[in-house]
This record gives structure tokens, sequence and C-alpha cells, in this order.
């Protein structure tokens, strides 16, 4: 019995020494945090979005068929995408054989198709018009709204000009249109061609 | 064991370094910008209008005549005057946009009828819309019948009955014909020229006032 408690107490002792040991490599006691970063930024992204109709009264049977279908003046517009960014970026729009009196109703549309809210930074056009026809041609009528993702328009009740200079913002989904109607008058010149080229560059909104 | 336990105090210093990052990143994306183009050209429409034949007279031989009102029209039976009909570009724009009608050794009760065709040589479709005689500026907007005071001794020396086509709609490329009768009258003087002029003014048919 004395034996045993001999026993039991070395038993104890190697015990405790190993615990000791144990304990000893135990005592090193870590915790470890780590950080996974990924910064994914946004996108800034705009397009043209355009759509224009000539009036019923602009298709005559020009060719004698019996159906009148032909028009008399042509529009035309077409998109480019020229870094296949799948964002028309560009556009190009042909209003060919026009004549007085004629309406041309269209909207004009700025897309965001980014993620990031976007303003208008800068902007300029040069008009090649060397016959005049620019003063032939009368603004009937102009609006800007913006369209919100559901489609909802929300007119811009001040001139353009102070938008851009004040709000300036086109949100993510939203777009930036004007509907417009122009006539041409009586004094359209005849065989003539007036050309337009305009780019804006636009700016992530806390930017600007 | 001093590096063992760095991780726990390195924290705070990872985070303030990728915040540091995330400013340095964030500025040096800053001015992000897309452009758009817009390219828009306009080109309007010509309106032309021509004189092409055939333009025809009636007299080849013997004369015709008529009573006065241009009715009871006839021939007679000799060659004594004679009427040429001509078109002519004055402009030289390649249209021929006047004809020059020559009534030479007429008499009164002398009568003419003269025919020709007007072609669209533009893009736009037009109409005739108005005829305006001279000398007195006589504006006819349709079909019908007029005397005219040519030299201006305040009675008429010719009857004219002017055809139809007002406000027919002319398209590019197609033509219409058009006819005219006149009729000298007693008071013409002898011996002598006179001239008159008829001008056939087009508008664009989208802009044509209905009489």
């Amino acid at each position: 019995m004395k034996m045993d408690t001999k026993k039991i107490m070395a038993t104890f002792a190697i015990l405790m020494i190993a615990l000791g040991i144990a304990g000893f490599a135990y005592a090193h006691w870590s915790e470890t945090l780590w950080l996974s970063g990924t910064v994914r930024t946004g996108s800034l992204c705009l397009e043209w979005s355009f759509d224009a109709v000539l009036p019923p009264s602009n298709l005559k049977d020009l060719d004698g068929d019996g159906y009148v279908d032909d028009p008399v003046a042509t529009l035309t517009y077409a998109f480019t995408d020229a870094d296949n960014d799948s964002c028309n970026e560009g556009l190009t729009v042909t209003l060919g054989n026009a004549y007085p009196c004629l309406n041309v109703n269209g909207t004009i549309d700025i897309h965001n198709c980014g993620t990031i809210p976007a303003g208008i930074a800068k902007y300029n056009y040069t008009i090649t018009d060397p016959d005049g026809v620019a003063g032939g041609i009368e603004l009937i009528n102009v609006d800007f709204y913006l369209i919100d993702p559901s489609g909802g328009k929300h007119l811009i009740t001040m001139p353009i000009e102070n938008w851009i200079a004040t709000v300036n913002q086109i949100d993510p989904g939203w777009s930036l249109a004007c509907d417009f109607e122009i006539h041409f008058t009586e004094a359209t010149p005849e065989g003539a061609t007036a050309t337009i080229s305009a780019w804006i560059e636009f700016w992530n909104w806390n930017e600007l | 064991m001093t590096l063992l336990k760095k991780p726990k105090t390195a924290v705070p210093a990872i985070f303030a370094i990728a915040l540091i990052a995330l400013s340095i990143v964030g500025f040096s994306y800053a001015h992000w910008s897309e452009t758009l183009w817009l390219s828009g050209t306009v080109r309007t429409g010509e309106m032309c209008a021509e004189f092409v034949p055939p333009i025809t007279t009636t007299d080849h031989g013997n004369d015709w005549t008529c009573d006065k009102g241009l009715i009871n029209v006839r021939q007679i039976n000799k060659d004594i005057g004679n009427s040429t009909a001509r078109s002519i570009d004055t402009n030289n724009d390649g249209c021929n946009d006047t004809i020059i009608v020559e009534l030479n050794n007429v008499y009164p009760c002398y009568y003419e009828h003269i025919a020709f065709w007007i072609h669209n040589c533009g893009t736009i479709p037009w109409r005739i819309w108005r005829v305006i005689f001279n000398p007195g500026g006589i504006i006819r907007y349709g079909p019908g019948y007029l005397q005219l005071d040519l030299n201006g001794d305040g009675v008429n020396d010719i009857e004219i009955y002017w055809g139809d086509n007002f406000g027919w709609q002319v398209d590019p490329c197609e033509k219409i014909d058009i006819s005219f009768d006149i009729h000298i009258l007693q008071p013409f003087p002898e011996d002598t020229t006179l001239p008159f002029s008829v001008t056939i003014e087009m508008v664009n048919w989208n802009e044509y006032p209905p009489p």
C-alpha cells in the first residue's frame, strides 16, 4: 500500500512534469487574425439612345407602285461601340432630303449603364453649315428630364445649363433625356448640307 | 516568441496600411471619365421643275381660228400666221426653265393651242400653286379664262384659257402635261410685237394651300 502510494506519487510527479512540459508547450497560446482584402472598383459607363420619327405625311407614292409608302425625307441613325464594351458611345444621325415645313420629333437619351453616378464635365461641338441650314431650323419644343430605372420621368424644370452647373448627376440606371421637335422653315436652303460634331465628357460625380 | 505575438499587434497596422493603400488607389482613380460623341448631318432636298419635250403647237399648216371666248375652234383655209415654242435654260443649271412662244404674222382671231410638259427634276414632290400673267399681274389659282392688255392702252389684246393640273402632286421624276389656248383679239395693233409672260409657281407638296 505504501508502495502504491509511492507509485501514485511518482505517477503524479511524472504527470505533473509531463503536464508541465505540456503546459510549457501550451504556454505560447496564439490567436491568428487574418484579413482578406478585395477592392472592386465601379464602372463609369454612359451610352446613347436615340429615337426619332418623321410625320406620316412624309410618306408618298414616289415610285408609282400604288402604295403610299415611300419617304420623301429620310432619317437614319447608327450607334458605335468603338471600344467593344457593349455601350454605344458614338451616335451618328443623318436626316436626308429635308424640306420646308418638315417636322421631326425625337428623343435623345444618355443612359448611365455603369455603377457610379456620373456628371457632365466637359462638352464641345462643331457645326459646319456653309449654306445656312441652321437658319431654317426652328426648335419647336425641347424638354430635358431624367428617367429613373423604372421608367418614371422627372422633368428638369431649370435651364439645362443651370442643371449642369448645379445638380449634374446621372445615377446608375438613370438617364438624362431630351425630347425635341424641330421644324424646317421657309428659310431652309435647297440642296444644302450641315453637320454637327459633338462630344460630352463625363466624370464620376464626386470629382466634378 | 516575439514573432508569434506579432500578428495580434499587426492587425491595426494592416488596416492602416490598407486604408492608406485604398486612399492611394482611390486617389489614382480620381477623374474617371467616359466620353460620348455625336455626329449629326442634315441634308436638305432640292425642288426642281423643268420644261421637257414635247412642246407642241397646233398651227402646222393652215391657220386656226375661234370665236371670242375661245369657243368654236376651227381650222381655216389659209396658212398665214405661224407659231413656235421652244424651251431654254436661262440660268445654265441644266434645266430648261423658260418656254419662248412666238406667234408670227398673226392677225385678229388667230388661234393657237400650246402644250408642254413640266418634269420634277428634284427630290421633293411639288404642286403647281399659281400662275401669274403679265402684263397686268393677273394671278390664277386654277384653270380659267382671262384677257390681257399687252400695250397698256386700256383694251385687251389677247385672251387665254389656261388648263388644269393646279394642285396635282408631282413626285420626283414624274411629269405633267399643261396646255393653254391663246386668241388674238380685234384691238391688237397691226405690225406690232407685244410681249406677254406667264410665270408658273410650284410649292413643295406639303405646303400647297388649296384654293
